[in-house]
């Protein structure tokens, strides 16, 4: 019931939006049900927006794909350690550790990123303090629409989701198997890379799964973090097509090839669960 | 207002608040449609001819076609039908009491003040539900499930649709003296709207240019063409332009002399995409409505702005500081330059429960005191007042000398060029366009 309330009839709405109509006097969105009267005109004419390298979402659509491939990834280089740290050696401490690593993130994500947005500032206190250090001579234009301030953004907002999985598989990898490594003459740095690292492969994929996933359809980090048109995701074309009623189809069939992209992600992640349950009942 | 139903990404005045908080929106007719600014009205395209020709259709006479209803022009005036269905209330009518009256409206576009100061005086509570964007205020009125009474800032450009699907209530004016004793005389029977049947005129604005004058040192009043700034001397990565088509895409019209500002034509807007395109390119330009905040702040140097964001700019500065950094200018001030003025309005829904309340208060908001404090306390947007001009605010020290030109003169909206509704498929080119500039094709 929760499914066929919460994804299936919202997922036939996007497709009876996307091939649907506009309202000749209100000019607002008129959403076709009758898969026999589609108009796959917005559809048609999003892909191809896509896939042409003049196209409007061209670039766009290579952007998401390679910040959210870059922030994924560092997100996992930041969240392993700290995972690893509260799952082997925080000890009694792991649960105040975890708290006071997710009390920031008990404020909202906008004004989390809006506060940066003062600390990164011309006049703000990151800059103020590589001056203050020599570092740099003039102030730094973070937010002058650089890619690397919005990877920062997307990697500091989405991070708790990729240490969470994480740290509930490597907490659940029996010291057993580590201490039978080690009396099998495996170094520290062995252990880990052939024990550990592969233990905890599906908290990985959980947590890139659950990282990336949103990150594809953020726009707000980009907007307050590096709101220029060479940083523009999918997303931000998603969000300002919505707003332009006689351009809502299009921003639905966005949402469409937006889905379609990352069911490929979403099946290989259902494949490593099943394949890992089959492994321990084998 | 101010905040068009494509101006807005994150609403202005939500933006506003939650940062002060942190500390801080047919028929094909490519046959027709004329484009007319400030006056001049063309027909392209071999279609209907229009202009002194009235329009007949069964929602209004006059204006334009390109939609089922009549689309208007300020040389093509409309006059919406009153159906039989939907007339306006009677005339002499004692308020309702013991009632709630129930405002739609954007957010921070009105004096909570004046409500409670309304309420007050009625006996009643006056309650506000507010919207990001107009594509979602319409879609709330249009549901069927709501009970407002009163719809602020609906654009010009929004009206007619309203109207033609019915949603609106006609205006009885008997209620509503303050129209005529206070407002402006160009608007008490203006061309969207002739005799004011459905609407009264409420927030305005004009959009010109806001800058750091001590960052940007070019006089920018003092430029032969006031535009030229944002090509010849606009600050690389500190450059911001508004994010809507229309006054993005008119920006480069205004600057080559085009006034045709409503155009059909695809080469004219073709020709706006590219002028916008070198600024983008060279500046690395922002789109944004966020001046009011990022100008004070020195995020922004030069800023293509509304008039009444300037007025909100006064919510990021120290209490007394009249911002001296700050100039503001509108081009159209320029001998021989056009620019761009509009306005929006206020209405009652049909379905209103509280109809004589609704214009009662629309005659309270109508009043030149409440009108005063509603801009100068609040929202930063001035109302079509007969009392309220540059000299009287100024004079009362509520606006710096300098930022005198944020107050828009009867003259200036008169000779300004308006940014109107447009035919879908026309809207979609001028769209088009714009989503073409931020992808950088």
């Amino acid at each position: 019931m929760f499914l066929l309330l919460f994804f299936v009839f919202a997922f036939y709405v996007t497709l009876a939006v996307t091939f649907g109509g506009i309202d000749p006097i209100l000019q607002t969105p008129d959403p076709q049900w009758n898969p026999a009267r589609w108009d796959t005109g917005a559809l048609t004419y999003t892909i191809s927006n896509i896939t042409h390298s003049d196209g409007i979402y061209h670039g766009a659509f290579l952007r998401t794909i390679g910040y959210v491939a870059i922030s994924t990834f560092l997100c996992l280089v930041v969240g392993y350690p700290f995972a690893y740290f509260l799952a082997r050696h925080a000890g009694r401490w792991r649960g105040l550790f975890l708290a006071l690593f997710l009390a920031p993130f008990w404020i909202s994500y906008m004004l989390r990123m809006t506060a940066w947005i003062g600390l990164l500032e011309d006049d703000g206190l990151v800059n103020r303090a590589l001056q203050g250090l020599g570092l740099a001579g003039a102030p730094v234009g973070f937010l002058d629409g650089r890619s690397s301030t919005l990877i920062f953004g997307l990697v500091y907002g989405y991070v708790p989701f990729m240490i969470l999985p994480l740290f509930a598989v490597l907490d659940r990898i029996p010291a057993s198997s580590l201490e039978a490594a080690r009396d099998l003459g495996a170094s520290p740095r062995a252990t880990f890379f052939r024990v550990t690292l592969p233990a905890s492969r599906q908290g990985i994929v959980a947590g890139a799964i659950v990282c990336g996933l949103p990150m594809f359809g953020d726009y707000f980090t980009q907007q307050l973090l590096a709101d220029t048109n060479g940083t523009r995701m999918l997303g931000n074309f998603i969000v300002e097509s919505l707003q332009i009623p006689i351009f809502v189809a299009r921003g639905a069939a966005l949402i469409l090839v937006l889905l379609a992209l990352l069911v490929v992600p979403i099946v290989y992640y259902l494949w490593t669960i099943s394949r890992a349950s089959r492994e321990r009942l084998a | 207002m101010p905040q068009q139903p494509m101006r807005r990404g994150l609403s202005r005045r939500d933006f506003l608040r939650r940062t002060a908080m942190a500390g801080v929106a047919m028929p094909s007719m490519a046959a027709i449609l004329a484009a007319c600014g400030g006056g001049a009205q063309e027909t392209v395209g071999g279609g209907q001819t229009t202009g002194a020709t009235s329009v007949e259709n069964p929602y209004g006479t006059g204006g334009i076609a390109g939609a089922p209803y009549p689309l208007a022009r300020l040389d093509a005036p409309v006059t919406w039908n009153i159906l039989d269905d939907n007339p306006p209330i009677a005339s002499g009518l004692a308020p309702e009491t013991d009632t709630t009256l129930k405002i739609f409206n954007w957010n921070y576009y009105l004096s909570k003040s004046l409500m409670r100061q309304f309420g007050e005086q009625h006996g009643v509570t006056v309650e506000l539900t507010t919207f990001d964007d107009m594509a979602d205020g319409i879609a709330k009125v249009t549901s069927g499930q709501t009970d407002f009474d009163l719809f602020f800032g609906v654009q010009i450009y929004t009206l007619g649709r309203l109207i033609a699907g019915g949603f609106l209530q006609p205006l009885n004016l008997d209620y509503i003296p303050n129209l005529s004793g206070n407002v402006w005389d160009q608007l008490q029977s203006p061309f969207y709207d002739q005799e004011s049947r459905y609407s009264v005129p409420y927030g305005l604005w004009d959009t010109g240019i806001m800058w750091r004058n001590d960052l940007v040192t070019v006089d920018i009043a003092g430029l032969p063409n006031p535009y030229d700034v944002f090509w010849t001397d606009a600050p690389r990565d500190k450059t911001h332009l508004l994010n809507n088509s229309r006054d993005l895409l008119s920006l480069g019209m205004f600057r080559q002399g085009q006034t045709e500002v409503n155009t059909d034509d695809p080469g004219v807007i073709d020709a706006a995409k590219l002028q916008v395109a070198e600024v983008v390119a060279a500046t690395n330009a922002r789109f944004d409505h966020n001046d009011y905040a990022d100008i004070p702040r020195g995020r922004a140097w030069l800023h293509q702005s509304w008039s009444g964001n300037v007025g909100s700019a006064f919510y990021f500065l120290p209490e007394g500081d009249t911002a001296p950094n700050i100039s503001y200018y509108w081009p159209g001030s320029t001998e021989g330059i056009p620019g761009n003025a509009d306005n929006d309005t206020v209405t009652i829904l049909k379905g209103a429960r509280n109809p004589v309340l609704a214009h009662l208060f629309i005659d309270f908001i109508l009043d030149t005191e409440n009108a005063t404090t509603n801009y100068t306390t609040y929202t930063g947007y001035q109302q079509p007042m007969k009392g309220i001009t540059p000299e009287s605010l100024v004079g009362s020290a509520v606006v710096p000398e300098h930022l005198a030109s944020t107050v828009v003169r009867e003259e200036d909206f008169a000779k300004a060029y308006r940014l109107l509704e447009l035919a879908p498929d026309v809207e979609a080119l001028w769209e088009s366009a714009y989503q073409e500039i931020l992808a950088g094709v």
